[in-house]
């Protein structure tokens, strides 16, 4: 112990600011999220993160390149880095808020293109400043790498961890001068002298400064669902809330007019006021329309627009009383069912925020809905709701939960919904009484894609639950000219029955796509499509070619499963092309933004990561005054391989669990928070027991990570579907416990290299680490691809042939023994008694 | 000596006239040009990918109107391009293309009665009014209603009303029309507007959430009242108003 502390400058103070860095930069990553997901949209937030993340991998490059002069003065670089970037973390952000980038414009203005590479450029900023904190500390750790490694992970999982109860205090831009403080006070503890008399005041300075002329408020882009309402000539905001799932604002306008597929013979025989719809209120989240208000003064007949909707089919086919919506939002479906005289609604709602608006501020406006009698508003996500209760409906109404503007523009291609796969709909229908309907509603695209979906899923769904003879003829299908309405019904619907839809059709010149024996004469007459694709993709979904009909299909329209809960990604690989011929210029509004921002981000992270970590290679010579360590390709290959796998490897895990335990969880912070949270955390407790194992142990760590993964793919579906009813506290509980266990094997690898590489080729510890830094950022990227187009559980098998594949790379590059401990003492000689344990390739 | 320079004088100015002059004729000799190409070669013949614009009364329209008078000075070197023009307040000038395309789609005879939904710079309603016998618009935003106005008699349009008013309400005190275009995004097809329509009448309207994908669609009404509609190509319009007001 005691030639260990010899041999490494770092020391418990060191520990303080690598775990307040790593906390804060964490910390800080969530709250850009949601700074650039209310200005922008999420998955361009997404990008510019992922992008900027890049930074850290650049830190390793940088200090690869300038090892020799930081490690003179070790401490007065970490307090000039802690500080700047303690002052980056707000400005950063009003920078990129004032560059103005405009991303719609991208295509066609090339100055936005400049505007983006800055906004990059800008963003990066904070993540190379911390992460060349954190750098410098882990690189001078020596053989304590597992330490320091095990606090930088304690860090980070405290920070995503403690950031999102954080948000109730306020929003997310008044929390970053927290996280300047938190690295500032780690700086000031850590280092002392003049630097820290004279950085720490200054940096404190600026950021006062920066928050009086830059504040880093986020502002709406112009194409945002708010900004734009915002617009109307009356429009003002008449409540706003903020929290984790969003910042809420509630908008009066006399503009606001949303009655989604409404029919187009409303109001034209003289009734229904006249084609005149009652005053609406519009919610935002983020930015994004959420839901509406309808005025409502008790009066059922200002109801009757919504009888001239798809969602209104459910009640023309039988009588329902019990009603369950999940969704409840603005209470569109709640007041359906109010006016078609359901004596039980139960409405969920998943955000506390909108639900406490719905009662607060809006109850006068919306006719106190929510208060009613019969009605009954719970906070709860649907399917744990479901799992936990013995009742049955009549109907369960899931009716455009996606806003119509993200849903055309493809915005939810990369977004995880539990609520629209063969599991969930198996869920609904066990839970639906003897004559009870399930109805699904969803915007109509062309050519149709979740209409067909929600017809696959909700077959597969009724096999599931044991009705596998002639499935089909428990399915309705109906469309308006913008929204398709799926019915399914555990007993088949009777001739009468089918004959009450083609008349609540006709009256409303809704078309009817699918029910047992239609004939293409009753279909197709109102909204007239060319090939009335409607029609025949569900009577090919119904008919025996249906394997068929989803091979070839322009589109993926395939059942949603758990395991691939990406109910909005439609896009086939292998029918691009010819899209694209077809198509051309008139290909993009078939494409998926949220997919497009996806690739994007992959393919500028490979470049720029690549580029960052092939660089430090032109400043590395492989032969010469190096003693006493000397590099051959096969260790710099080895490193690269071994670093590069477990960046990957780890990210693949990640990214297959966060969305994995949103099923848990029910929104993505809370699962962000816990499973990323529990992943640092308990990596960091598997880092600390590093320091006891041998080299070997890397092959227990594999072996661990394989059985997890075999574990979760045999037992999930299981263990999920016994949990979801559980209370919060205990669901929280399995995914601390389950994440937990892999975590702590997680752990191993990266420190065991790390030591390894410490000792055998310290030259090479930055650049291990700018590695594993690019290869996280890529290995995010790549994982969530992976889950969208194979599920969670392949990409988790591909995470484990990662780690396989790096515990080879290990032995190869890294056997024999004893040579670690021979440059050690070389070190030492070289350094003196308080030698570093860091010997320089290059000779800058 | 004093009378030569008034001379000269007066020979100068009377030569910067006529040099202004003739600029003036061959730039707007020029613009003929750009108005020639631009239906040659984005509308009548457009790119395999597009269905090509027919309609000889569509086309003749579209060379005669100068495009170029209904933008900013400058942008009117651009005016005749393939793309979409912004013309202040958050609105643009429809993609030319498109413009003939929704015109065509109306099938529009000399005798009819128009009504347009979204003023805007008053180009789409230039095009109408040597179609229609009649042309109503209607624009949200009173500057750009006036602009177009103004606009609009300047340039002889005599044909043209135009009104500053909510344009899902229609106009009501000179309804029915023949023929309805709306020419800004909008999330539900308007009630009143289907009201206003003649039995036997067509309207054209771009439905869709703005800046995302809209349909531009096709709505009838059949002489006994019934509604059918057919979706088109996917464009992209601007939202219904937008008068630049912030948070």
């Amino acid at each position: 112990m005691e030639a260990e502390t010899k041999t490494s400058p770092v020391t418990l103070r060191h520990t303080v600011l690598l775990f307040s860095t790593s906390a804060s930069v964490l910390a800080y990553e969530i709250l850009l999220m949601r700074l650039l997901s209310i200005s922008f949209w999420t998955h361009f937030a997404y990008m510019v993160i992922s992008l900027a993340l890049l930074g850290f991998g650049a830190s390793g490059s940088f200090l690869f390149l300038l090892s020799r002069r930081v490690y003179r003065n070790m401490d007065g670089w970490l307090v000039i880095l802690a500080g700047a970037a303690s002052v980056s973390f707000p400005l950063a952000f009003s920078l990129a808020m004032e560059i103005g980038l405009d991303p719609l414009q991208l295509v066609w203005q090339k100055k936005e293109w400049v505007n983006l590479f800055a906004t990059y450029l800008v963003m990066a900023v904070p993540f190379l400043l911390s992460g060349g904190v954190v750098g410098i500390i882990l690189s001078a750790a020596g053989r304590e790498v597992p330490r320091l490694y095990a606090a930088d992970l304690l860090g980070a999982g405290f920070g995503c961890t403690a950031v999102v109860p954080a948000l109730h205090l306020g929003p997310p831009w008044m929390l970053l001068p927290l996280l300047s403080g938190a690295v500032l006070a780690g700086a000031g503890w850590c280092c002392g002298g003049r630097g820290r008399i004279l950085v720490l005041p200054l940096a404190g300075t600026l950021i006062l400064v920066c928050y009086v002329l830059l504040p880093p408020v986020p502002r709406l882009h112009h194409t945002k669902a708010l900004a734009m309402a915002l617009t109307f000539p009356d429009a003002r905001v008449e409540a706003r809330t903020e929290g984790p799932l969003g910042l809420i604002h509630v908008v009066g306008s006399s503009l606001i007019r949303e009655v989604p597929g409404l029919s187009l013979n409303y109001g034209l025989d003289g009734k229904g006021q006249g084609g005149v719809l009652p005053r609406q209120k519009a919610i935002f989240s983020d930015g994004d329309a959420l839901s509406t208000i309808t005025r409502f003064s008790g009066d059922l007949k200002e109801l009757e627009h919504l009888d001239f909707t798809t969602m209104a089919l459910p009640y023309h086919v039988r009588r329902l009383r019990k009603v369950l919506v999940i969704g409840a939002g603005g209470g569109t479906d709640a007041l359906l069912a109010l006016k078609e005289k359901a004596s039980q609604i139960t409405a969920l709602e998943s955000n506390p925020q909108v639900a406490e608006l719905m009662t607060g501020p809006l109850r006068d406006f919306s006719g106190g809905l929510y208060s009613r009698r019969q009605v009954q508003l719970l906070v709860r996500e649907g399917r744990q709701f479901l799992h936990g209760t013995d009742h049955r409906f009549d109907l369960i109404q899931l009716s455009l939960l996606d806003s119509f503007g993200g849903s055309s523009a493809g915005l939810y291609s990369a977004a995880e919904s539990y609520l629209y796969t063969t599991e969930a709909f198996a869920l609904y229908l066990s839970r639906l009484s003897k004559t009870g309907i399930l109805a699904v509603t969803r915007w109509l695209k062309l050519p149709p894609r979740d209409s067909l979906r929600v017809f696959s899923t909700a077959l597969s769904a009724l096999r599931k639950v044991g009705i596998s003879q002639k499935p089909q003829e428990h399915i309705v299908l109906i469309r308006s000219w913008n929204t398709s309405t799926l019915l399914v019904s555990r007993t088949p619907f009777t001739p009468e029955e089918i004959e009450r839809v083609t008349a609540f059709s006709d009256r409303r010149s809704f078309d009817v796509d699918y029910y047992a024996g239609i004939k293409e004469e009753k279909a197709n007459r109102y909204d007239v499509q060319k090939e009335a694709y409607s029609f025949k993709g569900a009577i090919s979904l119904a008919g025996s070619q249906s394997a068929a009909f989803l091979r070839n299909y322009l589109f993926d329209v395939s059942p949603t499963t758990d395991d691939r809960p990406y109910f909005s990604h439609f896009f086939r690989w292998d029918k691009a092309p010819g899209l694209l011929r077809q198509l051309r210029s008139q290909f993009l509004p078939w494409m998926e933004i949220g997919l497009v921002l996806t690739i994007a981000t992959l393919v500028q992270a490979v470049v720029a990561g690549g580029a960052l970590v092939l660089l430090p290679l032109l400043g590395l010579r492989f032969t010469g005054e190096r003693a006493p360590g000397e590099l051959s390709v096969r260790e710099v290959v080895g490193t690269l391989f071994y670093f590069s796998a477990v960046g990957l490897a780890f990210m693949f895990m990640e990214m297959a669990l966060l969305p994995k335990y949103i099923l848990l969880l029910s929104h993505p912070i809370y699962s962000t928070a816990t499973v990323l949270g529990g992943v640092l955390v308990f990596a960091g407790c598997g880092s600390l027991t590093v320091r006891r194992v041998e080299n070997k142990s890397l092959w227990i760590a594999v072996a661990g990570v394989c059985v997890w993964v075999l574990v979760q793919a045999l037992a999930e579906e299981r263990l999920f579907g016994w949990a979801l009813g559980w209370p919060f506290g205990g669901r929280l509980a399995l995914t601390v416990a389950m994440v937990g266990t892999l975590s702590f094997f997680l752990g191993w690898p990266f420190p065991i290299g790390l030591r390894e590489t410490s000792s055998r080729f310290p030259s090479l510890v930055p650049w291990a680490w700018g590695i594993n830094g690019c290869a996280s950022v890529i290995g995010a990227v790549l994982g969530k691809i992976i889950s969208m187009s194979v599920g969670f559980r392949m990409t988790m098998v591909a995470a484990a042939l990662l780690y396989l594949f790096s515990a080879l790379v290990f032995h190869l590059c890294y056997e024999g023994k004893g040579k670690g401990e021979e440059i050690e003492e070389a070190n030492k000689e070289l350094w003196g008694t308080k030698g570093r344990s860091v010997v320089f390739s290059n000779d800058r | 000596m004093r009378n030569r320079s008034t001379i000269l004088c007066s020979l100068l100015l009377a030569l910067s006239l006529v040099l202004e002059a003739s600029a003036e004729d061959s730039a707007e000799i020029q613009f003929r040009l750009l108005r020639e190409r631009m239906v040659k070669e984005q509308i009548a013949e457009a790119p395999d990918y597009r269905d090509p614009v027919k309609d000889p009364r569509v086309l003749a329209a579209m060379r005669t109107v100068p495009r170029h008078q209904f933008v900013e000075k400058t942008l009117q070197s651009v005016a005749y391009g393939d793309f979409p023009l912004p013309i202040g307040y958050g609105q643009t000038i429809s993609q030319p293309y498109v413009v003939a395309l929704m015109t065509e789609m109306l099938q529009i005879k000399p005798d009819q009665k128009v009504m347009e939904v979204g003023a805007g710079s008053g180009y789409q309603a230039a095009i109408l009014s040597l179609l229609a016998k009649e042309v109503y618009t209607i624009e949200i935003i009173e500057a750009l209603a006036l602009q177009a106005e103004e606009r609009l008699r300047s340039l002889e349009y005599a044909n043209v009303r135009v009104k500053v008013g909510d344009g899902y309400y229609g106009w009501k005190e000179v309804a029915p029309f023949d023929r309805i275009i709306v020419t800004c995004a909008a999330g539900l097809v308007p009630p009143p507007l289907l009201k206003q329509l003649k039995p036997g009448g067509k309207m054209c309207i771009p439905v869709g959430a703005a800046y995302s994908v809209q349909y531009l669609t096709m709505v009838e009404k059949s002489e006994t009242g019934a509604i059918t509609m057919r979706k088109s190509i996917p464009v992209r319009f601007v939202p219904l108003t937008r008068s630049g007001k912030e948070e």
